[in-house]
């Protein structure tokens, strides 16, 4: 007789994520704050090209959140949060507290490619003054606050890792989608990043 | 640093691409087996001293395949676009 097993989100830096104060020790308090934001729901949809238009209009009537047509943006404030990866390409992202991919294969047209990756993305985030400064050691994107804006996501590589950079705040606050497996090696090289600055990790 | 213009994503560093071959080969529609236009479209191909079509993968961003113009002589990139976009190549100085 088989045992019933529950499944939990188990992080992928569990153990490695240490909650405290590191590097260095300013006077104004640490410039970078670091956190992992768990358990969350990250579902790509997908539609080709005649398919976009009826997307956009089920995904708009579900959730009030009308995704970007322009590469490179996302919309909502969290509930969902849909961003553009590519061209017909969407990641929606939440708290976990449903089946996000079951609710949205019911609600999205049948063309619509739906793939539910929340076992497979860890959500870091990033934030404080110095943020931009850390990110731009590790990627080739303008992080000036002129030239990466609010409600801006983009695709590129983080210290070598394929990763989705989300601006949220001009606070400034990001949001950074990394594979799960590159989950470890991210947030080391962030964290050593962010050491001259001082990085409170909580 | 070189950047191409990705028409997707806006202009990334060349880093985000891989490199994946030359652009001006077309498949040959319903050539036999031994048929020499295979071989041109395997085999052969060009070593410009100058500009060049290329299509580059842009892995780390869009994930789409990119058409590019650059000069394999300086590397500058003159030029980018979607795969079936025509790029007209630049007027080059005839040499003697």
């Amino acid at each position: 007789m088989a045992d019933t097993v529950i499944l939990a989100r188990r992080s992928a830096l569990a153990g490695v994520l240490q909650p405290g104060d590191h590097g260095a020790n300013r006077f104004d308090g640490p410039g970078i704050h670091l956190t992992e934001r768990t358990p969350f729901s990250v579902v790509q949809v997908e539609a080709r090209a005649e398919a976009i238009p009826s997307l956009i209009g089920a995904l708009e009537s579900d959730t009030s959140t009308a995704p970007s047509l322009t590469p490179n943006q996302s919309a909502g404030i969290g509930q969902p949060r849909i961003l553009g990866t590519g061209t017909g390409k969407w990641l929606v992202v939440e708290p976990e507290t449903r089946d996000l991919a079951g609710h949205l294969r019911s609600v999205l047209p049948d063309s619509v490619a739906v793939t539910d990756l929340s076992h497979a993305r860890t959500i870091l985030r990033l934030s404080g003054r110095d943020a931009r400064t850390l990110l731009a050691k590790g990627c080739s994107i303008d992080m000036h606050p002129s030239e990466f804006l609010i409600d801006t996501s983009r695709m590129t590589g983080l210290f070598h890792a394929a990763a989705l950079i989300d601006c949220r705040s001009a606070e400034p606050v990001f949001d950074i989608y990394v594979h799960r497996s590159y989950a470890v090696h991210l947030f080391e090289s962030l964290l050593d990043g962010a050491l001259e600055h001082g990085c409170r990790v909580s | 640093m070189l950047y191409i213009d990705c028409p997707y994503c806006g202009k990334r560093a060349h880093e985000e691409f891989t490199y994946i071959g030359d652009a001006t080969k077309k498949r040959p529609d319903g050539a036999e087996k031994n048929d020499p236009a295979w071989v041109d479209y395997v085999y052969t191909r060009d070593n410009p001293r100058g500009p060049h079509l290329e299509l580059w993968h842009h892995g780390l961003g869009c994930r789409e395949v990119v058409k590019v113009l650059r000069n394999i002589l300086t590397h500058e990139i003159l030029g980018a676009g979607r795969p079936a976009d025509e790029i007209p190549l630049p007027e080059t100085e005839t040499k003697p």
